[in-house]
């Protein structure tokens, strides 16, 4: 019983007044950042992390996560009740969510979302607490060649399972990458790939490239669109929430279901955005009730939410136990691990046990905490959207142009968000997806670093990453992920020839 | 513009970038050495690979089939109309500290672009920059840039 202890060890880290405070700040930031457009999570956790450079690693990690809770409940909020999702993995949300508003079950639809969130966060953090010990136990025997494996796979599983376009995910890995590998390289200390720029010297801030990316990016995309809230009114009564929790048992299979997808697509990096798509496309094509889908139906709304909360709690799974984050805001977040001087990875769990199940902990207190919260709020933030998008982006960019030059006090931080942003827009414009960019910015260093120790272990043979079965069975994976799509396809053609045969 | 056209771009933009790190890869050691492999050997193969992802993206698009327009002329006019001043607000801000070009940015963007009357707008752009000094410099102690104007009110 060596959880039960550190969980309640966690339990005393975290339930003290100035962390439950932290908690309720983060959960406010959270729904705000969810519900206002261009500001999501991930930039969300970049815009606050350089306020958290004064707090104590434990403090820091729940004011974040708690943002987090609070922002993947804000974005199913405007999913909802404007047809405008907050955050990306809440758009499967505006699928039924918002046609159940529309005929007058915005109550239901919300609480039910709410629920179906909550249900998930919950199952998600119960796996993390029991597996996340055995994982990093077993992740301590990890040579450098394990190491590089791990995050290889992390990079393939984006590229075979995140849903975009195989090729365009690779490029957006590859540019990480390339990113990552700007200033001075950790092993030989040798300046590369400033490109006659001074400031480059210090590396692209991965924190600058997210406020980029995902802040001024998403705020021009929504711009183009001449964002019109389909506006449904809010009221949420106690009697809305009752019902809704008790039709719940309805949807139990549907719960149990998203739930799985969301807890594997949260460990194996899919991301919430990946799992809530494929939880509803899952449900859609299984569900007694499918024909409803895309009228108001609940099922519809319960699929995605659970598999995006599910995600995005054990999204942290891999990130403390592995230094693999999960989702894009999980990396933001290990990010903020390193500047706080700490090393993910299973190190953590034997040096920090307090920091590891204080944040554990954490989570479920500020779970409960971000469902009473935006149950009770949710009137107050949707009537920030009455304010015309035209008066809000230009607070929100203001925000976003402050907050990179708080990084590191540089004017070409804010020149490169600038950059970033355009590049953001364009990404969103042709489908190339963002979060493996974020993803091998952070990993990128830790991938080479990996890659090299190994190569100085085999003296330059890259037999090294096959000569045990734990780091050839991660590479056979990692590769079995990267070629799934061809490998899907090849399955779809040997299905259908048969079918061409019978009728020739 | 077509929007293959726009994929074709980025995808050569990217290629180029490709290009670029291979390039100042190869002023470094790109192969073995006793230390492993040097600085430019992880860059190298990156580059090259975004260089070929980048072609073959751009092919497939200028050999396919014509997509629909990119961006409508109404919809570019809104992106340029926010992202303009909103580069002119960045470029400034080394220059002229966070403070000033911030309250010309929101007079610009609330009263233009939001079509609020103009003293609304005055009001928001006169009252968030403090707000923000309040918020960040006295609350959270985190220092923005500051300017001539900063200087000469002694705000340092």
């Amino acid at each position: 019983m060596g959880e039960a202890n550190a969980l309640l060890h966690g339990f005393e880290v975290a339930l003290t007044f100035h962390h439950i405070a932290l908690m309720f700040a983060g959960v406010l930031i959270g729904i705000l950042v969810g519900v206002l457009p261009g500001l999501g999570a991930p930039n969300g956790v970049a815009l606050l992390l350089p306020l958290t450079f004064t707090m104590s690693p434990v403090s820091a990690i729940i004011l974040l996560s708690s943002m987090y809770w609070g922002a993947l409940f804000g974005g199913s909020t405007t999913s909802i009740l404007f047809n405008i999702p907050g955050e990306p993995s809440s758009v499967a949300t505006t699928f039924d969510g918002h046609p159940m508003a529309k005929q007058g079950r915005a109550a239901e639809a919300l609480a039910t979302a709410f629920l179906a969130a909550g249900f998930g966060a919950l199952v998600g953090v119960i796996v993390v607490t029991l597996i996340a010990d055995d994982i990093a136990m077993f992740a301590l025997r990890f040579s450098p060649a394990e190491y590089f494996a791990v995050y290889l796979l992390a990079f393939c599983a984006f590229i075979g399972m995140g849903g975009a376009d195989p090729l365009k995910t690779a490029v957006s890995v590859l540019l990480g990458l390339g990113f990552a590998a700007i200033g001075i390289d950790t092993v030989s200390g040798e300046v590369r790939l400033t490109f006659g720029f001074d400031e480059l010297v210090k590396g692209v801030s991965f924190l600058v490239a997210v406020i980029g990316l995902f802040g001024i990016g998403e705020l021009l995309a929504t711009a183009e669109e001449e964002m019109k809230a389909d506006e449904v009114s809010a009221k949420l009564g106690l009697g809305a929430v009752l019902r809704a929790l008790l039709s719940m048992p309805r949807h139990i299979v549907a719960l149990l279901r998203s739930t799985a997808i969301g807890v594997w697509m949260g460990i194996t990096p899919g991301g919430p955005t990946a799992a809530s798509f494929m939880s509803y496309g899952v449900a859609r094509r299984f569900s007694r009730r499918r024909k409803n889908f895309g009228r108001g139906e609940p099922e519809g709304v319960v699929s995605p939410e659970t598999a995006d909360h599910a995600a995005g709690v054990s999204a942290l799974l891999p990130m403390l136990a592995l230094g693999v984050p999960g989702s894009a805001t999980a990396a933001v977040m290990m990010g903020g691990l390193m500047i706080w001087g700490l090393q993910p990875g299973p190190m953590l769990f034997q040096e920090r046990p307090d920091f590891v199940w204080g944040l554990i902990a954490s989570i479920y207190v500020a779970n409960i905490v971000a469902l009473v919260t935006v149950l009770s709020t949710v009137p107050i933030f949707a009537g920030i959207m009455r304010l015309p998008f035209a008066v809000l982006a230009p607070l929100i960019l203001t925000i976003c142009l402050t907050g990179a030059w708080m990084v590191s006090g540089s004017g070409f931080d804010v020149l490169l968000a600038l950059g970033f942003g355009l590049i953001g827009w364009l990404f969103k414009k042709l489908d190339y997806p963002i979060a493996p960019l974020v993803l091998a910015m952070v990993l990128g260093d830790k991938a080479e670093d990996a890659f090299r120790q190994s190569m100085l272990l085999s003296q330059g043979s890259l037999a090294i990453f096959w000569n045990n079965w734990l780091v050839a069975g991660l590479m056979a994976f990692a590769l079995v992920l990267l070629f799934f799509p061809l490998i899907q396809r090849g399955f779809a053609l040997v299905a259908t020839r048969p079918m061409k045969r019978s009728r020739a | 513009m077509d929007r293959r056209v726009a994929e074709a771009g980025l995808a050569l933009l990217i290629a180029g970038f490709g290009l670029a790190v291979v390039l100042s890869a190869l002023r470094h050691d790109v192969g073995w050495n006793p230390t492993g492999p040097g600085a430019g050997y992880v860059p190298l193969r990156v580059g090259s690979l975004l260089i070929a992802g980048g072609v073959v993206i751009a092919l497939r698009n200028a050999l396919g089939p014509l997509q629909g327009r990119f961006v409508t002329f109404g919809a570019g006019r809104r992106i340029l109309g926010m992202f303009i001043p909103t580069a002119a607000f960045g470029l400034l801000m080394p220059w002229l500290g966070t403070y000033v070009p911030m309250a010309l940015y929101l007079f610009w963007m609330t009263w233009r672009e939001g079509r609020l009357r103009w003293p609304v707008a005055l009001a928001v752009a006169l009252l968030v920059p403090p707000a923000f000094y309040l918020l960040f410099e006295a609350w959270l102690m985190v220092p923005l840039a500051k300017g001539p104007l900063e200087e000469a009110l002694g705000i340092w």
